[in-house]
Formats: C-alpha cells, sequence, structure tokens
C-alpha cells in the first residue's frame, strides 16, 4: 500500500536548514500494523505526516496505493485523503466548539454524504467506541480517554484504508490507553492499515513490525509476530 | 518621579514600563491599532466638540444678553393658519417701553430692502478724487435706534456711543470698514453716499464685531434716514422692522409676555377687527435665535440645535468606536498573555499589581494617543475650518484651559475606562486553569467581545445609511427640475433710479444687449428665483368676501421675464409690453386696470379647477392696504423659488409701467461666455456709469441655498467615514486574532478533507449573524430617525429598501475583508504545521 523510496525532508527557518528526514526507504502493505519509534526530534511525526499526505516530501518518492504522491499540490493531496486516510493524534485535535457527534459527523460532510446516511454511520462508530451516551457532549466536558475514543471515531468514520496515529496514549494512563491500543488492533484485525508513532514499548508490541528512526533514518526493523499472534 | 513614591512603587512602575514597552513592540500590529484608532478619534471628538461650542457661543459674549430679547409677530393674516414671523411693527418697541416699566430700552432693526428698494450702491469719494465703493450686501448694512449700540455691546474706538445714532442721518462702521473708505484719514464727520443722492455722516467707528453673532454688523445707519419716508416706520401697518428690547435685570419675560394680549388689542385692536385676522407677540431670547429661531424673514440663516446633537452623537460615536476597540483588542490579547499572569501569580503577584501593570499599559497608549491628536489638531485647523466655513478654530484654543482639561479627560477617562475591563479580565486568570489551558473557554469574555461588535455594527450601519440617506436628498434636491431655466443666466444689480430717463435708458441698455448675437433675452425683475419673495399679501376672487382672501407672492417683471427664466405656460398668454399699467393715475387715484399672469399654485389656492378656468377672471389683490382688481390673462407652472426644502410659493406676477427693477436678467448662449460676460459690463457701464457692476449666475446663487446643507452634509459625510474606517481597524485586528483563535479548528477541517474555502467559511458564517443583528438593531432606528428627518422637507426622496441594504452590504464587506484578509494566511497554512504547535 505505502511504497517509500529515498525520501528526504529539510526544513528551513530563518537560519538553519534541519534535515527531518535523510533518505528513508520503507513499505508497507495493505492490512499491516506497523509503529514508528525512535528518539524525539528524530523526525517521526515529520515521516507520518507525509504518509499522510498532509505534508510533501521534499526529495524521494511516495507511492500511495499505486500513486505517486510526492509532488501532488494541497488540493489534490486534499481530495485523494478523503475517506482513505484516518488521523489519531497524540492531543485528539477535536474542535472544541462542536459536540461529540458533530466531530465525528465532520469527515462525512466533506465527503458529501447526505444527513441521513451521515447519522446512519456515526451512530455505529459511537456504539462501537461505546461513546454513544456523550454524543451530546463538548470534548471539554469528556475525561482524556473518551476524547480518544471520539477521535478515533472519527478517524473510522468513512471506513479509512490507513489510519495514522501519532502518540495516541501520549495522554492517557495505562488504563485508558491498553484500551485505546485493542481498538487499534480491532480495527487492524478487521483489515484496516495502521501507522503508529509511539515511545511506548508496551504500545509497539501490538504492532507486526516495529521501524526504528534515527537521526531521520531507519536503523532497525524487527518482526513482532510473535506478540501479535498472541493476542 | 516626586518623593510620594516609594522605593517600591517606583521599582514597580520601572518593571511595568519595561513590560510594557517589551509588550508593545512585540506586538506591532496591536499597539499600532490602538493607538492610530484612539488619535483618530480623539482628533475627530475635539474638532466636532469645539464646532459645537462654538456654535452654542452665539451672541454669549453681549454682557446682559440674558435680559435681550426679540419681539416676534404671529398672525394669520391671509386665511392660512398662523405664521410666526422675526419681524414686527416698528412702533412695538416704543410702545412697549413707555407701557412696560420692565423694559429698559429698545431698538429697531431695519433691513436694507426696506430703506432702498432695487439697488443700493455706497460709495466716498477721498481727497484725491478717488470713488471708494462698497457692497451693501457684504458689508452687512442696517438701518437702527442709537440704543442697539449699548444693548448689543458695540464697542467704540471713535465717537460718542451715546449720541452717534440720534443726530439725523448718520452712519457707524467697523475699523474694517473705515479703514476701507478712509484709510488713514480720520473717518468722523466724513461724509458716504447712498446713489448719489443721500448723504451720510460718519460719527463713530467700532472693533469689528466677533463672528459668532446673529446679527453680523458692518454698517449702521441712524433710524432717522426714515423720517424722511413719512411716518410708515414709525406705525403699526408695516411689519417689516425687527424689534429687540432690554429687560430690567431680574425680570422674567413671562411677566411681560403676559401683558401682551392686552397690548396687542389697545394698538392693533382696530386693524385686526377691519381686516379680520389675529395678531400675537412673544419674546424670544436672542441667545437662542442662532439654534432655536426658525421664523419667517430671519436676519441671518440660523443654525439648528437638531444638527448639533446629531453631530454630537457622531463625536460620541467615534470615540466610543475606538474605544471598543481599544477594550476588544486588549481582550482578545489577553488569551495570550495568560501564561504571563499565570506565572506572575505563581511567583506571588496580588492581583492588584496586575490590574495596576494593565491600567497602566492602557493610559500608556492613550497618552501615545493624545499626543499624536494634538499634532493633528494642529495640522487640521485650517482644512477643519474651511470645512465648517467659519473660523472656529485657531491655535490660540491652547490657551483656553478647557482644550487641556477636554484632553486631559479624554487621557484619564479614555485610559482608566478602556483599560478597567482587560485589566480584570487579565487579572482574573486561575493559575492552574491557565495551564490546563481551559481559560479562553470563559464564555463572559465572549459575549461581552460580542456585544461590543455588535454595538460597533450597529453605530457603523446607522452612519452609513444615515449618511447615504442625507446625501440621496440632498442631490436629489440639487438635480430636481427647478421649473424655470437656471442655465446661462447671468444676473446683475439693475441700474438704481436716478431720474425720469432711467427707464428710457434702461429700455435702450436692453434692446443693445440683445443686438448681440450671443444675447437670447433680457429681463427685469424686482425677484430672481433663490430668493424669499418680499411682497406678499392676499388675492381673491373678485366674488369671494375678503375674509376668504389667500396669501400669494408678488413678483414684478417685465414682458421679458417669463421668456428668460423659460417658466412654462399652461393656460393665457405672456406679458406684452403694453399690459404694463400704472400703480397710480396722475391724479393720485388707484387704477384698477392691471393684469397678472399667476402660477398654478396661486390658480388653485383662488380656487381655479384647472389653469384654463382662470383666464380672463377677474382677482383682486392687497397692495399696501388697499384692494386692487386685476384680470388673470395667463397662468404659468409652479417654480421652485426657493430650495427644496420649501413648498412652491403661489406666485403673482405684476407688471407695471413705473421703474422698481432691482435685477437684471440675460440669458447667454455659445461659448466663450467669459467674453460675452465682459461685452454686457461694458454696455453697462457705458449706460450706467455710476452703478456697480456685480454678476452672478442664477444656477450659483440658486445652490447657495443649499450651503448649510451641504456644509453639513460633508461634515457627516466625512466623520461618518472616520468613525466607519476606526471601526474596520478594530475589525481588522480582531479579524487576526479571530483568525489565531481558529487556527486549529481551520487546520482540523482541513485535515478532516475540507478545502481552504470550506474552512474558510467558518468565519463569515459567524460574522454574518453578528452583521444581521445589528442590522435589526441599527435599521429601525435609522429608518425612523430619518424619516423624521425628511418631513422638514416639502420635496423628498421616497426611502428605500436599497438605501437600507446597501449599508449592511457595505459593512458586511469591510467587516469579512479585515477579517478574511488575516483567516486567509491560516488556511493557506500546511495543517501540519499549525497543528505540529498545539
Ligand atoms: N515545521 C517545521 N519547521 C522546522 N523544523 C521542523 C518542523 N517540523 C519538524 N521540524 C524539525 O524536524 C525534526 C524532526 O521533527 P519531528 O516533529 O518529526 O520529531 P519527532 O520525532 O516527532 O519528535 P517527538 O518525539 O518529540 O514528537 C526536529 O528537529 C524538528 O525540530
Ligand atoms: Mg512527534
Amino acid at each position: 500500500m505505502i511504497q517509500i523510496q529515498n525520501l528526504k525532508k529539510s526544513f528551513r527557518t530563518e537560519e538553519v536548514e534541519t534535515l527531518a528526514l535523510n533518505n528513508v526507504n520503507m513499505n508497507i502493505a495493505s492490512g499491516e500494523f506497523a509503529a514508528i519509534m525512535g528518539p524525539s526530534g528524530c523526525g517521526k511525526s515529520t515521516l507520518l505526516n507525509i504518509i499522510g499526505m498532509l505534508d510533501n516530501p521534499t526529495e524521494g518518492s511516495y507511492q500511495f496505493a499505486g500513486h505517486e504522491v510526492g509532488g501532488l499540490k494541497e488540493r489534490q493531496r486534499t481530495q485523494l485523503r478523503k475517506g482513505n486516510l484516518g488521523f489519531v493524534f497524540q492531543s485528539f485535535n477535536l474542535i472544541d466548539e462542536l459536540t461529540v457527534y458533530e466531530n465525528v459527523e465532520l469527515p462525512l460532510i466533506y465527503l458529501k454524504m447526505n444527513k441521513a446516511e451521515r447519522r446512519e454511520k456515526v451512530k455505529v462508530v459511537l456504539e462501537r467506541m461505546k461513546i454513544a451516551h456523550r454524543e451530546k457532549h463538548f470534548p471539554q466536558q469528556l475525561s482524556g480517554g473518551q476524547q480518544q475514543r471520539v477521535a478515533i471515531s472519527r478517524a473510522v468514520v468513512t471506513n479509512p484504508k490507513l489510519i495514522l496515529a501519532d502518540e495516541p496514549t501520549g495522554n492517557l494512563d495505562s488504563k485508558n490507553g491498553i484500551e485505546v491500543m485493542n481498538l487499534l488492533t480491532e480495527l487492524n484485525q478487521e483489515g484496516t492499515t495502521i501507522v503508529m508513532v509511539t515511545h511506548s514499548d508496551r504500545d509497539s508490541h501490538y504492532a507486526h513490525r516495529v521501524i526504528n528512526l534515527f537521526d531521520g533514518q531507519i536503523v532497525t526493523e524487527s518482526q513482532n509476530r510473535a506478540m501479535g499472534a498472541m493476542l | 518621579m516626586p518623593k510620594v513614591f516609594g522605593q517600591n512603587m517606583r521599582i514597580m512602575l520601572k518593571n511595568h514600563l519595561k513590560i510594557a514597552l517589551r509588550f508593545f513592540l512585540r506586538n506591532k500590529l496591536f499597539t499600532g491599532i490602538n493607538v492610530l484608532g484612539l488619535s483618530i478619534g480623539i482628533t475627530a471628538f475635539i474638532l466636532l466638540i469645539s464646532y459645537i461650542g462654538f456654535e452654542k457661543s452665539y451672541d454669549s459674549f453681549i454682557p446682559n444678553v440674558d435680559n435681550l430679547y426679540r419681539v416676534t409677530l404671529t398672525t394669520n393674516l391671509g386665511g392660512n393658519g398662523f405664521a410666526t414671523s422675526a419681524t414686527n411693527h416698528p412702533m412695538a418697541g416704543p410702545a412697549m417701553l413707555s407701557d412696560f416699566p420692565e423694559v429698559e430700552s429698545y431698538t429697531r432693526i431695519a433691513d436694507k430692502p426696506m430703506a432702498f428698494s432695487g439697488t443700493m450702491n455706497i460709495s466716498y469719494t477721498n481727497t484725491l478724487g478717488d470713488e471708494i465703493k462698497s457692497d451693501a450686501i457684504d458689508d452687512y448694512i442696517y438701518f437702527a435706534d442709537n440704543a442697539i449700540i449699548d444693548m448689543f455691546d458695540i464697542q467704540f474706538i471713535q465717537g460718542d456711543a451715546a449720541t452717534a445714532l440720534d443726530e439725523p442721518i448718520t452712519v457707524i462702521l467697523t475699523e474694517k470698514i473705515a479703514h476701507r473708505f478712509f484709510g488713514n484719514e480720520d473717518p468722523i464727520n466724513k461724509m458716504i453716499e447712498i446713489n448719489d443722492n443721500f448723504k451720510l455722516k460718519v460719527t463713530g467707528v467700532f472693533k469689528d464685531r466677533p463672528e459668532n453673532t446673529h446679527l453680523p454688523m458692518g454698517m449702521i445707519v441712524s433710524y432717522n434716514i426714515f423720517g424722511q419716508d413719512g411716518d410708515h416706520a414709525n406705525s403699526w401697518v408695516w411689519p417689516e422692522f425687527y424689534n429687540y428690547v432690554k429687560l430690567k435685570p431680574g425680570t422674567d419675560p413671562k411677566v411681560v409676555e403676559a401683558k401682551f394680549p392686552a397690548f396687542v388689542k389697545k394698538y392693533l385692536g382696530n386693524i385686526m377687527n377691519e381686516h379680520g385676522f389675529e395678531a400675537k407677540f412673544a419674546l424670544q431670547p436672542v441667545k437662542d435665535i442662532h439654534l432655536k429661531s426658525h421664523l419667517l424673514k430671519e436676519i441671518s440663516p440660523n443654525n439648528s440645535e437638531g444638527t448639533l446633537y446629531f453631530l454630537l452623537i457622531v463625536a460620541g460615536f467615534i470615540i466610543a468606536i475606538a474605544m471598543i476597540n481599544f477594550i476588544n483588542l486588549s481582550t482578545a490579547k489577553s488569551m495570550e498573555r495568560a501564561k504571563e499572569v499565570g506565572l506572575k501569580k505563581v511567583v506571588g503577584a496580588p492581583r492588584s499589581v496586575l490590574i495596576h501593570q494593565f491600567l497602566f499599559e492602557s493610559l500608556i497608549i492613550n497618552f501615545f494617543a493624545v499626543i499624536i491628536s494634538f499634532v493633528l489638531i494642529n495640522l487640521l485647523i485650517p482644512s477643519f475650518n474651511s470645512l465648517v466655513g467659519i473660523d472656529v478654530l485657531n491655535f490660540g484654543m491652547w490657551g483656553k484651559w478647557q482644550v487641556w482639561l477636554a484632553m486631559l479627560g479624554i487621557f484619564l477617562i479614555g485610559g482608566i475606562l478602556a483599560g478597567l475591563y482587560p485589566a480584570f479580565v487579565l487579572s482574573s486568570f486561575v493559575p492552574i486553569e491557565v495551564l490546563r489551558g481551559k481559560f479562553h473557554k470563559t464564555t463572559k469574555g465572549n459575549i461581552l467581545q460580542k456585544t461590543l461588535v455588535v454595538a460597533q455594527f450597529v453605530i457603523s450601519i446607522a452612519l452609513i445609511a444615515g449618511t447615504y440617506i442625507v446625501y440621496n436628498q440632498f442631490s436629489y434636491m440639487q438635480n430636481q427640475d427647478l421649473g424655470f431655466n437656471a442655465e446661462q443666466n447671468l444676473v446683475f444689480s439693475a441700474p438704481t433710479y436716478a431720474d425720469s430717463t432711467t427707464q428710457q435708458k434702461i429700455e435702450s441698455f436692453k434692446r443693445e444687449l440683445i443686438q448681440n448675437p450671443k444675447i437670447n433675452n433680457v429681463a427685469l425683475s424686482d425677484e430672481i428665483p433663490g430668493k424669499p419673495i418680499i411682497q406678499g399679501n392676499t388675492i381673491r376672487q373678485v366674488h369671494e368676501r375678503r375674509e376668504l382672501g389667500v396669501n400669494a407672492n408678488f413678483v414684478i417683471i417685465d414682458q421679458d421675464f417669463i421668456k428668460t427664466y423659460g417658466i412654462k405656460r399652461l393656460a393665457g398668454r405672456d406679458f406684452v409690453k403694453e399690459d404694463a399699467s400704472s400703480l397710480y393715475t396722475r391724479e393720485g387715484a388707484v387704477p384698477s386696470g392691471h393684469r397678472v399672469v399667476i402660477n398654478r399654485s396661486a390658480a388653485k389656492n383662488l380656487g381655479f379647477s384647472d389653469p384654463e378656468a382662470a383666464i380672463d377672471q377677474k382677482m383682486i389683490f392687497k397692495f399696501g392696504p388697499i384692494d386692487r382688481t386685476a384680470q388673470i390673462i395667463g397662468v404659468v407652472e409652479d417654480h421652485h423659488q426657493q430650495s427644496l426644502q420649501k413648498g412652491y410659493d403661489p406666485i403673482v406676477f405684476m407688471h407695471f409701467e413705473s421703474y422698481g427693477a432691482s435685477f437684471v436678467t440675460v440669458n447667454i448662449t455659445g461659448d466663450n461666455i467669459r467674453g460675452t460676460m465682459g461685452q454686457i459690463e461694458a454696455k453697462f457701464k457705458e449706460f450706467f456709469p455710476n452703478d456697480l457692476f456685480n454678476s452672478f449666475f442664477i444656477d450659483d446663487y440658486f445652490n447657495r441655498q443649499y450651503r448649510a446643507e451641504s456644509k453639513f452634509g460633508t461634515i457627516c459625510l466625512v466623520f461618518s467615514m472616520l468613525a466607519i474606517f476606526i471601526a474596520a481597524l478594530g475589525l481588522f485586528g480582531l479579524g487576526s486574532h479571530m483568525a489565531m483563535q481558529k487556527t486549529k479548528e481551520i487546520s482540523i477541517r482541513k485535515v478532516m478533507g475540507a478545502t481552504v474555502a470550506q474552512a474558510l467559511a467558518i468565519i463569515p458564517r459567524k460574522l454574518l449573524s453578528l452583521v444581521l443583528l445589528s442590522g435589526a438593531i441599527a435599521l429601525p432606528i435609522i429608518y425612523f430617525v430619518t424619516k423624521k428627518w425628511l418631513e422638514k422637507y416639502a420635496f423628498k426622496i421616497d426611502l428605500s429598501v436599497s438605501m437600507f441594504l446597501i449599508p449592511l452590504l457595505l459593512v458586511l464587506v469591510v467587516a469579512a475583508l479585515s477579517i478574511l484578509s488575516q483567516s486567509f494566511k491560516t488556511a493557506m497554512v500546511n495543517p501540519a504545521e499549525s497543528l505540529r504547535n498545539e
């Protein structure tokens, strides 16, 4: 599903140029659950953003489902992203002014789905994420774990092929963290590809494969079959 | 720094100042918008307030102005209801002095036409033989009793103030005019001539009068000049004289007014019975005349209190908008400063210190604004004076403590008022909430901010709609068909009546002018459009009873007038030369064979069903106290004799043999108008070497009536635009803040698949609801206010929906542009970038 070759990303600020990613090569197959790990500042988020088409690489090639997306315009990236990709962030990134229901509904609106259909889909997802009883609440009225469940609902409501999660448990306690990881695993078992950035050893064990990043380069990759099979 | 500040205080202030200056430097847009908005607001406020103060100060320089009154006359003469005139019978003053012990003195004042019909030329021939002429209108010449000197505080430089106007046929004049006539010669006892046959002896020179008076005086001729002209000027039959009385100190004017009914009965009873009308007298305080008096025959154009209140409201609005900006922007900025406040609190700063700090910053910004507006006001003095048309301001204003007090007041009140709310909001942050990131969830600040923004929108919409409607009405009035040919009609004063040959001379003058191929027509008349008609009385059909007479104005013209002015004929015919009748037969009897042309309104008031019906009918008109009969030979269309604020005048055009013209109108065609004007002047000089030639075009003259209106319109326009500009400035600042607040939301929406346009759409939707709410508040108010305002115009525009929608749209567009220009930047940024900072 994802093929990345010789990918480079540099940021130019006023004084310095930072090379955040340096010659990254990786493939992620459809249905895979991959974890990206590494020390702070090594480029994990940058890589995830590029995979999520929120940002363009400076150099190299990135093919998503056979399409080269490296040099696409903002508008085209938005088009490709819609419905195909779901995002989960460490800080949830819910819109404070919208209710739980409306937050989850948002991606469907941009897919121009009609109201009845949207209602149906949102209901199903909220039930499944066990947050339906809170649909009229605003994000600020929820706990961190609940908020992250809303964010995951929003990520999966479009039935995306790929979910990108950047430290999804970073702001949660272990109980809530485990709950989120179980949800992701479930989704993966249903066929959704998942790429997750994490600092946590525990979380990385849920993935099939761990990609270790250091200073913008992939240093090691390890398979985790046993663990995956165990669950 | 004074000793009273403790060491602590000093350190604290220093700390405040340091933080404030760094904060300003870091937030240049915020600081710039605040200082700019406030300084424009303060400047506009001070300018408007000075103008209002000036208008309110009229006649207050006269020491006993509280005891000075004008005696007004209200009558129903003519049967069209009661009307009040600023003038009264010339015997009113003297009779009041003899009958009422409360009256200390009186003076009668007569305007130029009372003494001289037709043109009045004033001249002086000096020792070198040069003849110096004066313009009777520009020189404000009046005829008055000697008591005017004491009553109006005329300050003598030369001559005896106690008697100067008691001697027969004397004149006193201002320094400026004296200098023009006499240069360095001694003016006293010099002789000035009027129309080469009256000689006036100069008996006094007085200081130039202040500008803020309803009665500007240049030359005052002794009232006894009327002595030679029979006793009309000392009678109860000619109510054309201004009567002013000075009451004894402490007198209640009501006491005097209570005696008026009996007084009027005593002196006017017989005439009222005979002519079947009623008259009432009243006392009008002199200090109220300029702003409150709108009577018939005002001595000079007055302003209205309504105008001043309107400007006062505008001034208040402007300063309010500037302060709202400041409050809104500071409160908005407070979100960014929450961390600073939280940390200060954590390290132990008490709330009061924080309040002081923010108040201090507010005062500094206001201080900058006051300094800048001080500079701006000084730069704007000349432009502002020419905008309002009077020298309201001069650099001397800074010598007045009131001005400094106003500036200090604005600085302190503005600084504290505008700083107080942000200071309390900022200092009330609870550190834990700030650290949890929940502080911006407090809806209190949001509601206030919205209320203030709505207030700004309401003011802006109201100002734009108001100005737009006022402007529409003024342009309607100036573009309306006037009913006469206003273009290329050159008017100049007719030559004065010198002797019996004048009539013949003017006939041949006319004949020679008409030879000129560029001259179509030449007409003589005693009135021209754009000037209130002086003569008038009642008219009626011959079979009607005397009491049923209706009012009409009389205009004396020659056989070429209606042609020259292109007034449309509706029925019958125009005058021919042979229609001219004489006012008196050789034997002194009253002739009855007059022929007249009347206009549509007069025909209708006389009771004719249509213009045709009036032709060849007889009507009776009163000329002086005497009834005369006339045959109606023609009916013409109504024309606008005065500004469109007034309705059509009913007019009877008369054509007399005797010479009584005040104006000559020449209709010119073709190009090189200047050249033709030169030829006309040369011809005039050739025929009438002793007369002044001062010409003007009738359209300019007519439009002079709109001077007050267009002045008011321009002032409104300028200051409304300023207010709107300041409001837009604030919206711009607020927009950049709103965009910043919305950065996260816009980014998330983009991640969820929204396009730039879709992500941006969230802002106008919120804005739209605010603007619509404001429109719902502002427009009904403006509708009622403008409707009321339009009522004083006889000819007015119809209020249309677009007049209200356009301002609403305009405000929406300005607001959307100021906010979107900021948000657009955010929406274009890569969402990964902005979410990274969360
Ligand atoms: N928009 C940007 N502008 C400039 N530099 C950036 C930008 N985004 C990332 N960087 C730099 O690129 C490098 C990689 O950043 P990235 O956010 O990918 O790190 P990370 O591995 O996600 O770290 P963390 O575990 O702390 O989240 C860092 O040195 C960072 O400073
Ligand atoms: Mg990261």
